[in-house]
């Protein structure tokens, strides 16, 4: 008889061979992997979902027999055509234009860092280039850049 | 006369926490503590068990159990409440698998996830249903997190629907089709399996989906896969499920996420060889019962359900060990852990 852990140690010799004799045959990890992001996603999903465009097919009834409500759910939502696509292109107008401004601040954060870097690169690590209290551009005199935040 | 009632975010017809919901309704109801089941979110099919939230309204006596699987917008009043409150967190699924195939849920998934730590922090006692999802409520703040596991009812497992057609060894897949059961890596095993060592197998996906457009992308996947009999029988009634369970000659998880799964013990039960990822706490819950792949070698998976449909001598030992577990998680045990829980809350 062979036992559960002779089995899996088997089978992992099994798998090293079978990938080592032929690669092609091996178990497909294809799929849905290119589609699961991060739990906080960044400024490229942002832009991507920043406009908004629904799939008629995400309006279903759960019920049983729920067909003929699905069909009704959707020709509401053809009669209200639109309207939604008024409310979609002003929620994608903000969006977008959030999303700029975003961007817009980010740039400006990583253009402040990159400079400060380049000012204070005798700090020892972890000693803070600004003074206490102090926030925005190096200096903070006459001339400088409004604080960023 | 104390009465506990249950609260949780969304009801639906065949997923767990709804199950555990009505298991624990019917356990207290039997130890002469009655109480209803509320949800913010009811699918039409679960109507006729459960209320809607709104009604909810406990006396000062009582005890609301707040069942835990997901941020819902008229849950948070609840801690508020004049009552005695338990915690039971099912775990929340990080929103990463869901942005892309259902943003709803999966800021529903977000938000439960950054908000856990007010609950963890606001009620009596806090418990969960495994000790992985009971480190997670430790992380959020809850100051002393009991384990009470599922409440395993062997009796559900009994009725028979018809069986699946066919012959040739069938794989089994059970489980909400969602992101992060990973659907289509069991379909990328099942075809390597099938192509092989056994073309005539059958692999079932049996599951709620989690719209009809996933259930679609999954279709299609299979599709695409080389695959051949690939059934996906979206949700089923239990008999039905029971069915699959007694035909089919392995059970497969490609899961990389779950906070229980109580597949493993339905397997168990039916003496069925399971082959699967140790994702988060179905290690604790299979232990040395389940064929585990190595984390990152799928290529192993076709080996072990090959192993497991053909050596009968280890298909033996894999259901001796599986009744072990299940005696770990028998249903007396489980309810004086429950009941535990319940008398700690309204202490």
């Amino acid at each position: 008889m062979t036992s559960p852990e002779e089995a899996i140690e088997q089978a992992r010799e099994r798998a090293a061979g079978q990938r080592s004799q032929d690669p092609a045959a091996a178990a497909d990890p294809a799929g849905l992997g290119a589609s699961i992001t991060s739990d906080r996603p960044g400024l490229e999903l942002l832009s991507e979902w920043s406009v908004i465009e629904v799939d008629r097919s995400t309006v279903y009834s759960t019920r049983r027999a729920g067909a003929p409500i699905t069909a009704l759910k959707r020709l509401l939502l053809r009669l209200l055509r639109q309207y939604h696509g008024e409310l979609e292109a002003r929620q994608t107008r903000f969006n977008i234009a959030l999303l700029s401004q975003f961007r817009d601040l980010e740039a400006r954060v990583s253009r402040l860092e990159s400079e400060r870097g380049a000012g204070v690169g005798d700090l020892a690590p972890g000693a803070s280039p600004r003074g206490p209290g102090e926030r925005g551009s190096p200096g903070g005199g006459p001339g400088a850049e409004p604080p960023i935040l | 006369m104390t009465q506990v009632h249950q609260v949780l975010s969304a009801v639906g017809p065949y997923d767990a926490v709804s199950t555990q919901a009505q298991a624990w309704r019917e356990l207290l109801g039997g130890c002469g503590m009655h109480g209803a089941i509320y949800a913010d979110l009811i699918d039409p099919r679960s109507s006729r068990v459960v209320r809607p939230l709104a009604e909810l309204d406990p006396g000062p006596g009582d005890l609301v159990v707040l069942r835990y699987s997901a941020y819902a917008p008229r849950l948070r009043p609840l801690l508020e409440l004049p009552c005695r409150k338990l915690l039971v967190y099912h775990n929340v699924t990080p929103p990463r698998y869901f942005w892309n195939h259902h943003p709803g849920v999966a800021v529903a998934c977000a938000l439960g996830r950054d908000q856990l730590p007010r609950y963890a922090r606001a009620v009596d006692v806090a418990a969960a249903d495994s000790a992985f999802n009971a480190r997670e409520l430790e992380v959020a703040g809850a100051p002393e997190t009991r384990v009470v596991p599922i409440l395993f009812e062997p009796g559900r497992l009994s009725g028979r629907g018809p069986g699946p057609e066919g012959e040739g060894p069938l794989v089994l897949v059970v489980g909400r089709l969602v992101p992060n059961k990973r659907h289509d890596l069991a379909i990328g095993a099942f075809a390597a399996y099938q192509r092989r060592f056994a073309p005539d197998a059958r692999l079932v996906l049996a599951g709620e989906p989690l719209s009809p457009s996933y259930r679609g992308l999954i279709e299609h996947l299979a599709r695409g896969s080389g695959a051949r009999s690939v059934t996906v029988t979206g949700g089923l009634p239990q008999p039905d499920l029971n069915a699959l369970y007694a035909s089919a000659d392995v059970l497969l998880s490609t899961s990389e996420h779950e906070g229980f799964c109580v597949p493993l013990l339905e397997a168990f039960h039916f003496g069925l060889p399971v082959v699967a990822r140790p994702a988060g706490a179905m290690p604790e819950v299979g232990a040395d019962a389940v064929l585990w792949a190595d984390e990152g070698d799928l290529d192993m998976l076709p080996e072990l359900i090959d192993l497991a449909v053909t050596d009968a001598g280890l298909r033996e030992e894999l259901a001796r060990r599986g009744q072990r577990r299940l005696e770990h998680f028998a249903y007396e045990r489980t309810a004086d852990r429950i009941l535990g829980a319940v008398d700690a809350a309204l202490a």
